[in-house]
């Protein structure tokens, strides 16, 4: 029969999980409330140390009080303050998740500095794809593709060049 | 049944007039925040209310769209926004939306705008046609027309924000749909994904399971938001696609040239149940129809165009068919009505062999 931790001998609240931990053949179970804090401290896999607990309780969002706890569980952000307040937090969230492009991932690691966004900005508006550009690119990859022997691909590129002329010349 | 929605909307499918039938659409979705506002999850109802005031008054002075319509979400009937999930391959989030959201759809029905979902502003747009580059300038566009009226929340570190960490950066989604029933059916589809050289991309089936391509249908996406520029998410994402439907071409080429008997009873089983099935469900009949793709190009069908058939992925859906009928059908009916609208279609189609 399972029973609550010895620490909640004393707690009053209806119980709402059932902590069950099975070592080899050795199972135990504990019941405890919704706020139990010794479920808290083994979900984290261990005690939080004084100064983990009181950054936890400290450090929220003051625009939006997210929390690192909500950050760490991955749920959503809830205001741009929170990129600033958590920098430091979300850099490790984006490396834990993979989420930054490699090419700067191995950067990143050694210096958490460097700038992460390598795309437009407000005053810097993402490219728009010229016809030129786009000419450029496809000779590029049909010079590519016939070096590498890839014929079928080159035919491909090939038809998209001459698809593009075709269409640049009627307007 | 909906007569406030656009008409392209409510009668015509994004895949009447595809240019390649193995890359049929091109997918571009832009996210953006808008200071000062705490993400939309945080807002009470007097900001939310605000924010999409804002929001909503900005879209009426964009010139990028053709006569953009704004609906606010309790305006549209659960049927109205699962018909505009279907129309832009988007699954769930519609359905779920609640009080001091809005939907932007424009005249062509080829860009659809959230309000105060996820994030302030979600801006897609898709085509149809191998200029891909069209729709890209369009979005570039909008996006430019949109951030000269309101300030989109930008870090230099961390660029547009966002509130799912993965979306931050460029905030750019890019989706290729692609449809590879030669590949999957010749085995050769994980081969060549490898050889597409998808890092940086990832590929995700129709209703995001990774673990079946329903309909035989691949949707490729970028896989990083954060640490590239646009240009390259585009470039390598476009090259990662053509690679992939050039493989598929050749995949259909070997199909016809080996005349399998296997794939040729596939086609006509295939057929069989579209046309003569008494119910059909909705997985069964993408993955019959996608044969039947297949089957029409490699010119074993005869009596369809391949927009007839490609329009009839969207048709064949829930919500479509409840417009079509311009009624709601009712769970139970529902399959029935599936198999004759099906059966009707394909009334004048057969296979030559």
């Amino acid at each position: 029969m399972s029973e609550r931790p010895v620490e909640c001998s004393g707690c009053q609240k209806p119980i709402k999980y059932c902590y069950k931990v099975i070592e080899g053949n050795a199972i135990s179970t504990s019941e405890m409330c919704a706020d139990c804090p010794i479920l808290t401290s083994k979900l984290r896999q261990g005690p939080q140390s004084e100064s983990e607990e009181m950054q936890s309780q400290v450090l929220c969002c003051h625009k939006c009080h997210t929390t690192i706890e909500a950050i760490q569980r991955n749920s959503p952000l809830g205001c741009s303050e929170c990129y600033l307040v958590f920098e430091g937090l979300i850099i490790e969230e984006l490396l834990k998740q993979e989420a930054i492009a490699p090419r700067l991932r191995a950067s990143i690691e050694v210096n958490r500095s460097i700038p992460l966004h390598l795309g437009g900005s407000p005053t810097k508006a993402p490219q728009e794809i010229t016809l030129s550009k786009r000419l450029q690119e496809l000779n590029s990859a049909l010079n590519e593709a016939l070096n590498k022997e890839q014929y079928e691909e080159a035919a491909y590129l090939r038809d998209q060049i001459k698809e593009l002329m075709k269409k640049e010349h009627e307007r | 049944m909906s007569d406030k929605l656009p008409p392209t909307l409510s009668t015509r499918t994004p895949w009447e007039e595809i240019k390649n039938p193995i890359w049929p659409m091109t997918s571009f979705i832009l996210r953006r925040s808008v200071n000062p506002y705490l993400f939309p999850a945080q807002l009470d109802e007097a900001m939310a209310s605000q924010a999409l005031s804002l929001f909503q008054e900005a879209f009426t002075h964009v010139k990028t769209l053709d006569s953009p319509k704004i609906f606010s979400s309790n305006e549209l009937t659960p049927t109205e926004r699962e018909l505009i999930a279907e129309h832009f391959l988007e699954p769930a989030k519609l359905q779920k939306s609640g009080p001091n959201q809005a939907i932007v759809l424009d005249n062509p029905s080829t860009f659809l705008g959230l309000l105060n979902f996820d994030d302030h502003l979600e801006l897609r747009m898709f085509t149809t046609q191998e200029d891909w580059e069209v729709s890209w300038n369009r979005l570039c566009q909008l996006e430019k027309e949109l951030g000269a009226l309101l300030d989109f929340s930008f870090n230099p570190r961390f660029g547009y924000l966002t509130s799912s960490l993965r979306d931050c950066g460029t905030g750019l989604k890019i989706r290729a749909h692609l449809h590879l029933p030669g590949l999957i059916l010749k085995g050769q589809l994980d081969e060549s994904l490898e050889a597409a050289q998808l890092e940086g991309n990832r590929a995700l089936s129709f209703e995001a399971d990774p673990g079946e391509f329903i309909g035989d249908l691949l949707h490729l996406e970028n896989s990083f938001s954060i640490g590239i520029p646009e240009n390259e998410i585009l470039s390598s994402l476009i090259k990662s696609a053509s690679h992939l439907a050039i493989s598929e071409k050749k995949a259909r080429e070997e199909l016809k040239t080996e005349e399998s008997a296997h794939i040729k009873d596939l086609v006509g089983r295939a057929f069989g149940l579209l046309s003569h099935s008494y119910e059909l469900h909705a997985k069964e009949t993408l993955g019959a129809l996608s044969l039947l793709r297949l089957g029409l190009s490699l010119g074993w069908v005869e009596g369809l165009k391949d927009s007839d058939l490609s329009s009839l992925y969207f048709f064949a859906r829930r919500a479509h068919l409840h417009h079509l009928e311009n009624q709601t059908i009712s769970q139970e009916e529902l399959p029935h009505k599936r198999s004759q609208f099906l059966r009707e279609k394909l009334r004048e189609s057969k296979l030559t062999f």
